[in-house]
């Protein structure tokens, strides 16, 4: 359970842990409102994965917009795009996470992976073995990628949650996948009530007009 | 036969978008002719000028009045001058002269609120806005109705003929009323920009307007009609197109006017306002607007006006006879303000506000 803690980061904490892996939280907030835009924005008349599709491709688009004028690059190979920042090593990935993304609960990938994620977490996962005395270090430049996951998830109810996580082993059918961190994301209360349509009392308008005599 | 306005013949040419050349077909002169008619070089003869007037649809009355000033293109604010025809322009300008005469006579048999409108120099439309609502006792509230808005500080507001459609609006001031030509046959969240619009002109240019009186006279219409503390309190984010298209029928505009205050306003930041932005040209929103309002802004004094004569037994058709003009110069000028309209689906709707049907027709009473 402490282990855990340890690699738990949520508020201020992981607001610097993301700046020590040159992020914004800004930007990640940013990255999961547009998803939620463009799942929103979808029609039921659209195919039934749209607005999975376009929000995942939203909240990509957007973090990119951030990261690559910052001198990190869009790489991609078998459909799986991701932000690589060369100097740090860091790389980020986006997906959906399940409902216990955001929370203590440990999450878990809403679908189920690829052959590029996997093997991406096992990188992840030799790394932290080759690295273990070095965890919070930044990461020499020559060194593989450490790929990090934006995980976002959100309901119709108005539920919107997300974390970065760094997984280290994916899950099976029985069993959850292990992340070596997780960085809880703030997602601003988005709720409002609903506008109301008019004012009981607008503003008196008086147009007087009458025949002169 | 009674004197021939050579202005007057101009005007009803030139409202009816005809052509020198093919006026002058018509009657059977030469087109340099039709020149000397309208500088008052020579006269037509009577039966020539019946014969004008069964074109251009006036009477024979109309072309023996007496002066009438023509509107000049720089004493008006035209929305995207450079972009209208010649021709149009010119119809709108007539359409102009007919408003101030029409106004004229209403001015002489009825009393209309009186002219009180502050004339700014310079301030910004964000700080005039926020003067026009103080000193108008709005409120931060939305405005219900953008016409009697202007009618209730003097104002008077006619429609433009779906001939000159290129225009969304104009605005000049006669004899020191100001008055409104607005388009009625786009949409309502489009009118009540385009009033408010006006509205900026009337008090803040009184010379020929450019690029820059156009944006902060649209800049004005975002800002009173999209109160920011109004827009403070109800928006803490943008979630949706859902959410704006619900949004949009509080203050009642389109939503496109709605995501560029919001944006203004810093409630969306930069990248929301793209991405709207692609969405609603994506949807085609941005020349068919969404969930359309279904209330129509009416001008009050119109209704008001055609309401009174027809107690006293005098109709459109009258009316339209008194000034010299066909009804359907008349028609044009009050098309879509609530004027004396048949009623639609068995009664008239109460109120500031009707609902959207087209065509409407003005309608005498039998006899």
């Amino acid at each position: 359970m402490a282990e855990q803690k340890r690699n738990y980061f949520e508020g201020p904490a992981a607001e610097l842990r993301l700046r020590e892996l040159g992020l914004e939280v800004s930007w990640l907030v940013d990255a999961v409102r547009a998803s939620e835009i463009e799942r929103r924005s979808c029609s039921p008349l659209e195919p039934s994965i749209a607005p999975g599709f376009k929000a995942w491709s939203a909240a990509f688009r957007r973090l990119a917009e951030e990261l690559v004028p910052r001198g990190w690059a869009k790489t991609e190979t078998l459909n799986l795009p991701r932000l690589v920042n060369k100097s740090t090593a860091v790389a980020v990935a986006v997906s959906s996470g399940n409902e216990a993304t955001g929370t203590s609960n440990e999450p878990d990938f809403k679908n189920t992976r690829g052959e590029v994620s996997k093997l991406l977490i096992r990188t992840n996962q030799r790394q932290l073995v080759l690295f273990a005395e070095m965890q919070y270090v930044p990461i020499p430049a020559e060194e593989e990628q450490k790929t990090w996951w934006l995980l976002i998830y959100s309901d119709d109810s108005g539920v919107l949650r997300a974390e970065l996580g760094l997984p280290i082993r994916l899950g099976g059918d029985a069993e959850l996948s292990m992340w070596e961190q997780r960085i809880v994301i703030d997602i601003p209360n988005l709720d409002q009530p609903s506008i109301p349509e008019s004012d009981e009392e607008p503003p008196e308008i008086l147009v007087n007009v009458r025949p002169k005599s | 036969m009674a004197r021939f306005n050579h202005g007057r013949f101009q005007i009803a040419r030139e409202r009816s978008g005809i052509l020198k050349k093919e006026l002058a077909a018509t009657c059977g002169v030469a087109p340099q002719t039709i020149s000397n008619w309208e500088s008052g070089f020579t006269e037509p003869t009577e039966q020539v000028v019946t014969k004008i007037g069964a074109v251009t649809g006036f009477s024979d009355r109309f072309f023996s009045k007496g002066e009438i000033e023509p509107l000049s293109e720089g004493g008006v604010s035209f929305r995207s001058r450079s972009r209208i025809p010649a021709r149009s322009k010119h119809a709108a300008l007539a359409a102009g002269a007919l408003a101030r005469e029409l106004s004229l006579w209403i001015e002489e048999r009825f009393e209309l609120p009186q002219v009180d409108l502050p004339s700014f120099d310079g301030q910004s439309p964000e700080l005039v806005s926020e003067v026009i609502r103080a000193e108008w006792m709005l409120g931060n509230k939305p405005i219900p109705n953008m016409i009697q808005l202007l009618e209730s500080r003097g104002a008077i507001v006619f429609s433009l003929a779906d001939d000159v459609k290129e225009l969304d609006a104009f605005s000049f001031w006669s004899e020191g009323r100001p008055i409104v030509l607005l388009n009625t046959m786009k949409s309502c969240e489009r009118s009540r920009i385009d009033s408010a619009h006006e509205l900026f002109h009337l008090m803040c240019h009184k010379e020929e307007t450019g690029k820059k009186e156009e944006e902060d006279a649209t800049g004005f219409a975002g800002a009173l009609l999209l109160p920011k503390d109004d827009l403070y309190k109800n928006f803490r984010a943008v979630r949706s197109m859902d959410e704006l298209m619900q949004a949009k029928h509080r203050w009642r505009v389109s939503l496109s006017a709605l995501v560029v205050r919001l944006h203004e306003l810093g409630i969306i930041k930069d990248w929301q306002y793209r991405t709207f932005f692609m969405e609603l040209s994506k949807r085609g929103y941005r020349t068919r607007e969404p969930k359309p309002l279904t209330l129509r802004e009416d001008s009050a004094i119109l209704s008001k006006v055609f309401s009174s004569l027809r107690k006293r037994g005098i109709k459109p058709r009258q009316v339209a006879q008194d000034l010299g003009w066909d009804r359907r110069h008349l028609d044009g000028l009050i098309f879509g303000l609530g004027a004396t309209f048949l009623p639609l689906h068995g009664d008239r709707q109460s109120g500031t506000t009707k609902r959207v049907a087209s065509p409407l027709y003005l309608v005498d009473e039998k006899d």
